[in-house]
């Protein structure tokens, strides 16, 4: 992937749900400052239909104000919102009323409704005319109003607050789900093994990815094609080289046993020794072939794992590869008993440990030891064993491309056809064995140690 | 004896038949299956006609990778008819396909590339058992153990004479030259059923066989038991 930052912008899922919030915020702000300005007005609008009311009620009675002058009351009413009753001074009555008016109000105030302002404040004044020509103005604070106001115009608000973010986590919570098919197909795929090229299950895929995953299914089919078709190549062609390279071999084979010089007798055993070369370069690729899954894959006892003790897989092994040990004076064998069972294949197993022990005797110089162990530090589930040799290991840096083929890091220091781990490393894949490799001896990065973590075969109950 | 080398690849039989001759065998060399087939039912009814029926080829010796029809057909019809040794020669090394080819009828197969020394002392081991001349000299090249007398010998050194454990013990390892067995496995060679196993009894014999042959005659495998060494 390239880049977190610009996956985001690229994904579907995060693109939804930005868009959808964006969508949900702008709606939910527009309805709610439709529903507070509309609340907010219909208060106002409502309080000076009150004041009109009481004002056309005081004209009603022609005047006769509850107390003149005073403030009216409401039991239980606010005191803030309190409405002030007063006669308005005329040109022909400077004093209407006896006392002190609650608020000085100016003489030239229009009939109806108004805003005046005063001590600070602004007032909103009803001023009615009676009958009789005198005038009454019914006041109340703004401020006061505009508290009202705004407070139903925020009750207003509350559901839209409230269901905005239910609606949002409800969203993601939808479109989570939604994807989730697409995450699971995405783990599936992510955690495939190199050779795992059948097809992706298409069950439970929703419609608009099905063509999709399908397309990909073709295309897997046509790579599993192609793979197979490269691995038959290299299994037919190692088949193939065999038949000439047996008749090469015969004829210097039937060549020792007629007379020649002793240069010719030289060259001949350098002959020998190149066509045994070329025999175990043809053997190893045919094995990498068969470990790769080219050609026995079809056969259905192979695919079977089973349990046996450890020692089963490791005798033929040491039994094939003594007498090269013993030529070269090598002390090879086993370091702590291998009655542990493990779960796993013996023939593929064995040819893996035969590569590892060969490399092992191989690698190691005359007078050397090879040490084939099981030690307990292994996790749960598996059998560690280890394959310890006094050669001249293998430097942390070139760890990682021994396992390719044809690779040797000193093609001089030992003969090899380069595909021996290569053919370690695909039969470990197939047998799910952890493969590790370390310097023998840590202190003087000298020898090799390779740790395998194989399967252990479950403990049965009673058994 | 005669032997009928069926082989399609013009190199190795002729490197194959010339082998055989210096063997002092009698060759025959087809080419084909149809050639083998044949040669087998011409020979074989030639010889039905004579009293003696005896069949006229020793063994044969069945290329699996023939051209026109395939070498294990050839084996299955061949089979059908006569029982004579056949050692088949195959490129093809697959589990399977060495099950199909012993399942087919061959008595052993030699893999391509082959030394010509290996097949010619599995040409006279499949030829041997089908003579059911079993032998009752166990040899490895190194040492020698005599079943009839239960005496051993280590190279050209005179037989010696060896006690019944010895001998059961030597005679486990000499069975399968080159196979490791454990303690457990002799153990279980040269005790019967019930029988009190003594402790380092194993090395105890071991001892004994070594001191009387020679201290290379058995060799110890570290961690895994003991083996005597593979003929060369």
């Amino acid at each position: 992937m390239d880049g977190r930052a610009s996956g985001m912008n690229r994904s579907l899922q995060a693109r939804l749900s930005l868009a959808l919030t964006a969508t949900i915020l702008l709606v939910a702000v527009g309805a709610g400052c439709f529903g507070f300005i509309s609340a907010y007005r219909d208060s106002i609008r409502m309080q000076d239909d009150m004041l009109r009311q009481v004002g056309a009620l005081i004209a009603r009675m022609d005047g006769t104000l509850p107390e003149t002058g005073a403030v009216g009351r409401y039991p239980g009413g606010d005191h803030e919102s309190r409405i002030a009753v007063q006669w308005l001074p005329s040109a022909d009555d400077p004093a209407p009323s006896q006392g002190r008016p609650p608020l000085p109000l100016p003489a030239d105030l229009h009939d109806g409704l108004q805003t005046v302002f005063m001590y600070h404040e602004n007032f909103r004044v009803y001023v009615q005319a009676l009958e009789s020509g005198r005038r009454i103005a019914l006041s109340q604070e703004t401020d006061v109003r505009d508290h009202i106001a705004y407070r139903s115009a925020w009750r207003a608000l509350i559901p839209v607050l409230i269901l905005v973010p239910v609606l949002l986590l409800a969203l993601q919570r939808i479109i989570g789900k939604l994807f989730a098919p697409l995450q699971t197909l995405r783990r599936d795929i992510d955690q495939r093994r190199d050779d795992q090229l059948e097809p992706i299950a298409t069950t439970a895929l929703p419609t608009e990815i099905l063509p999709f995953v399908e397309a990909i299914n073709r295309l897997l089919a046509r790579v599993q094609g192609a793979l197979r078709s490269q691995r038959r190549f290299v299994a037919d062609a190692a088949h193939e080289l065999r038949t000439p390279l047996a008749a090469l071999s015969l004829q210097a084979e039937r060549l020792q046993q007629s007379e020649m010089s002793d240069t010719a007798r030289e060259r001949l055993l350098r002959l020998g020794s190149g066509i045994e070369r070329s025999k175990a370069l043809v053997a190893q690729m045919l094995a990498l072939a068969r470990a790769q899954g080219g050609e026995s894959a079809g056969s259905a006892e192979s695919s079977q794992r089973s349990r046996f003790a450890l020692k089963e897989a490791v005798r033929p092994v040491l039994e094939d590869l003594l007498p090269l040990a013993q030529q070269k004076d090598i002390d090879l064998g086993v370091d702590s008993p291998l009655e542990v069972e493990v779960c796993s294949r013996p023939l593929e197993l064995g040819l893996l440990l035969s590569n590892l022990i060969d490399n092992a005797v191989r690698y190691t110089p005359p007078g050397g030891r090879v040490g084939i162990a099981v030690t307990s530090n292994a996790q749960a589930g598996r059998v560690r064993l280890e394959i310890t040799d006094t050669g001249p290991g293998i430097p942390a840096a070139q760890r990682e491309r021994v396992f390719e083929p044809f690779y040797r890091i000193d093609p001089g220091a030992a003969p090899g056809s380069g595909l021996g781990l290569s053919i370690v490393q695909s039969i470990a894949a197939r047998l799910d064995i952890d493969l590790r490799l370390e310097h023998a001896d840590a202190a003087s990065s000298w020898g090799l140690r390779v740790i395998l973590d194989i399967p252990a075969a479950e403990v049965l109950p009673g058994g | 004896m005669r032997i009928l080398l069926v082989e399609d690849d013009i190199m190795i039989g002729e490197e194959v038949r010339a082998a055989l001759r210096e063997a002092s065998y009698a060759v025959d060399w087809v080419r084909d299956g149809s050639a083998a087939l044949a040669a087998l039912s011409a020979l074989s009814s030639a010889s039905s006609l004579s009293a003696i029926h005896q069949p006229v080829y020793a063994a044969a010796l069945l290329d699996l990778g023939l051209p026109g029809r395939d070498g294990l057909s050839v084996l299955r019809q061949l089979r059908s008819g006569c029982d004579i040794p056949v050692l088949i020669i195959t490129a093809r090394d697959g589990v399977q396909d060495r099950i199909d080819g012993l399942d087919a009828g061959a008595d052993d197969y030699i893999l391509k590339p082959f030394a010509l020394g290996e097949l010619l002392a599995r040409l006279r081991a499949v030829m041997r058992r089908k003579s059911g001349a079993a032998t009752d000299l166990l040899d490895n090249g190194a040492v020698q153990l005599d079943l009839g007398t239960k005496t051993a010998r280590w190279q050209q050194s005179p037989p010696v004479s060896l006690s019944a454990r010895e001998f059961a013990l030597l005679q486990a390892l000499m069975q399968r030259p080159g196979a490791i067995l454990s303690r457990n496995d002799l153990e279980e060679r040269i005790y019967g059923w019930g029988e009190e196993v003594e402790s380092n009894a194993v090395e105890f014999l071991i001892h004994a066989l070594r001191k009387k042959l020679d201290k290379d005659a058995i060799r110890n495998v570290r961690g895994m038991g003991w083996m005597v060494a593979r003929p060369a």
